[in-house]
């Protein structure tokens, strides 16, 4: 369990995050949404503890990640979203390294390279950036650890790699693994992140599993146009309507269209969701 | 699980960083403790242009070299650990499952010990083997040390020709390594503190701080502060030797005690460096 309490973060030139709170429960795959600046690599640094906060606190399982207490350290990774080329091949990264995890498996780093289709016995300064990247998420999978910061990992991916991606945090990732994943990419990732937070400029608009969006929310994709859309989008063959949910019907979540309503009806959007 | 230091982690870390620190490194280490043979090639190389003669370096233009080289070594320090500023390469050392403390020791063993051993390893051996090959090269430095120490007594002593310092080699060479131990250390803090311009930053403050020293140190003779330890220094042509070398040992032992507690502080900075980075 990760337990965030008024936190606040600023830069000497900004402030960044304000008296934010929120719990991020195991299990879970957690979509951290937000506009560029609103915070979100910073709030992920705050919770793998290479920032200190100004205020409040980060617990996880009781301990305070800027510590990094080695036990901690082993049970967490965080994935920045530009990674270092190293001089060495991705094996031999994957073997120095995976000690330090405990339930590091060399055999599923191996499956997981071979999945992505990247050679393991090729150095990573030699690789391209996509490659590079699959490298680093097979490694961090590979590690089994239980709490994952993840920042932009579909960048830089092609199509087939971002499918492979999913399949992957659903085939590797142990069963009470919590991944906190910032990303602009939403359709990338619509089908495994489930609570969906949005961040705003320092304040958490929503912190909601797919269910309560959708219990308070209709994701409608009809083409008549309703008086009670919140936001309205015209697609290809018809149009995406945000409505309240009235009638307790089910939909189905688009995610992208939800971030502009929260957008454009802050207050209400919280309001239903509180 | 022991959250400070567990031997079986460190020794795992202590690898992980060799291998890290080793493959950024190996080259520059092997240049700087090449040094010498490129001081050869081009001291013959210029005695054949100029005299026509095969000349190798003299003993003293390979041991000012190798103080060069060390010299660089020091300001290499910066740039060593430099990549932990940088926040790719920063923020997977720090997300390491290893303590602070054992990162911290891991570095000290390998910035204090390994490299300089490294360095001036391959600088003698590359130096006894150019003597050996070519006998006109006046010896190996190692089989010359007790000359080169002999020479810094005298210097060192110059001025008080019948005090004996009694530090011998072993004594002069510990002194060395801790003064070298000084300058690596300043230059690790300078390198793990500052993201950019690393050494200009680190020479910028050692000239500040030298300025204040002076300055403070003038104010001080101006104000009359040192006038009793003058008067003692002048009185001491008259005082008995052993009068002399007691308190010229006292002298040299605080500048131990005082090295020491340089050592000390350094790391303890380097320490704290190493706990409050950010990314």
């Amino acid at each position: 369990m990760v337990t965030v309490k008024n936190l606040s973060f600023s830069y000497p030139s900004q402030e960044v995050l304000k008296d934010i709170s929120m719990e991020m429960k195991e299990g879970c795959i957690y979509g951290l949404l937000g506009e560029n600046g609103v915070g979100k690599t910073t709030l992920l640094t705050l919770l793998c503890g290479l920032k200190k906060p100004a205020a409040g606190s980060i617990e996880i399982e009781g301990r305070d990640p800027y510590n990094r207490l080695p036990s901690l350290l082993a049970d967490q990774f965080y994935l920045p979203d530009e990674v270092e080329a190293l001089n060495e091949k991705a094996f031999s990264f994957a073997a120095s390294r995976g000690v330090f995890y405990p339930n590091f498996s060399a055999d599923n780093f191996k499956a997981l390279l071979e999945e992505f289709e990247v050679d393991g016995e090729k150095k990573m300064n030699t690789m391209s950036a996509g490659q590079l990247k699959k490298t680093w998420i097979a490694f961090a999978l590979a590690t089994g650890v239980k709490y994952y910061y993840l920042d932009e990992p579909t960048n830089g991916l092609d199509i087939p790699s971002k499918a492979q991606f999913r399949k992957s945090i659903m085939k590797y990732a142990r069963e009470d693994a919590t991944f906190v994943i910032s990303t602009h990419q939403v359709r990338d990732l619509e089908n495994i992140i489930d609570p969906i937070i949005i961040l705003d400029r320092r304040d958490v608009l929503v912190n909601a599993t797919v269910q309560e969006i959708t219990s308070k929310f209709f994701f409608d994709y009809g083409n008549e146009i309703h008086e009670d859309a919140l936001y309205v989008e015209r697609i290809p063959g018809g149009c995406i309507q945000v409505r309240p949910n009235t009638t307790g019907e089910e939909s189905k979540i688009n995610i992208e269209a939800f971030f502009n309503t929260v957008h454009s009806h802050k207050e209400l959007v919280k309001s239903l969701l509180a | 699980m022991n959250e400070t230091f567990s031997a079986g982690r460190f020794f795992r870390f202590f690898l992980f960083d060799n291998k890290q620190i080793w493959s950024r490194n190996t080259r520059a280490v092997v240049t700087f403790g090449g040094l010498g043979i490129i001081l050869y090639v081009v001291t013959v190389l210029l005695g054949l242009i100029f005299t026509q003669e095969w000349n190798g370096p003299s003993l003293w233009a390979r041991v000012f070299t190798l103080a060069f080289a060390s010299l660089v070594l020091v300001f290499y320090q910066t740039r060593t650990y430099g990549y932990l500023t940088e926040p790719k390469a920063g923020s997977a050392y720090l997300m390491l499952p290893a303590s602070r403390l054992e990162k911290f020791i891991s570095m000290m063993v390998i910035t204090l010990i390994e490299l300089p051993l490294a360095f001036f390893g391959i600088y003698l051996c590359v130096d006894g083997l150019i003597a050996l090959i070519d006998p006109t090269v006046e010896g190996a430095i190692i089989t010359n040390i007790s000359n080169i120490y002999s020479s810094f007594n005298q210097f060192v002593s110059s001025n008080a020709e019948a005090v004996d310092l009694g530090i011998g080699a072993a004594g002069l060479t510990f002194q060395f390594w801790v003064d070298t131990c000084i300058y690596l250390l300043y230059f690790l803090l300078c390198g793990i503190c500052f993201k950019k311009h690393k050494i200009a930053s680190g020479l910028a403050i050692l000239i500040g701080l030298s300025l204040l020293i002076t300055i403070l140190f003038g104010v001080s003779i101006h104000a009359g502060l040192f006038n009793g330890i003058t008067r003692m220094l002048q009185g001491l042509s008259d005082a008995p030797v052993e009068k002399t070398t007691s308190l010229i040992n006292w002298i040299v032992n605080s500048g131990f005690v005082l090295n020491g507690l340089t050592v000390i502080g350094l790391a303890t900075g380097i320490y704290f460096r190493i706990k409050t980075l950010k990314h």
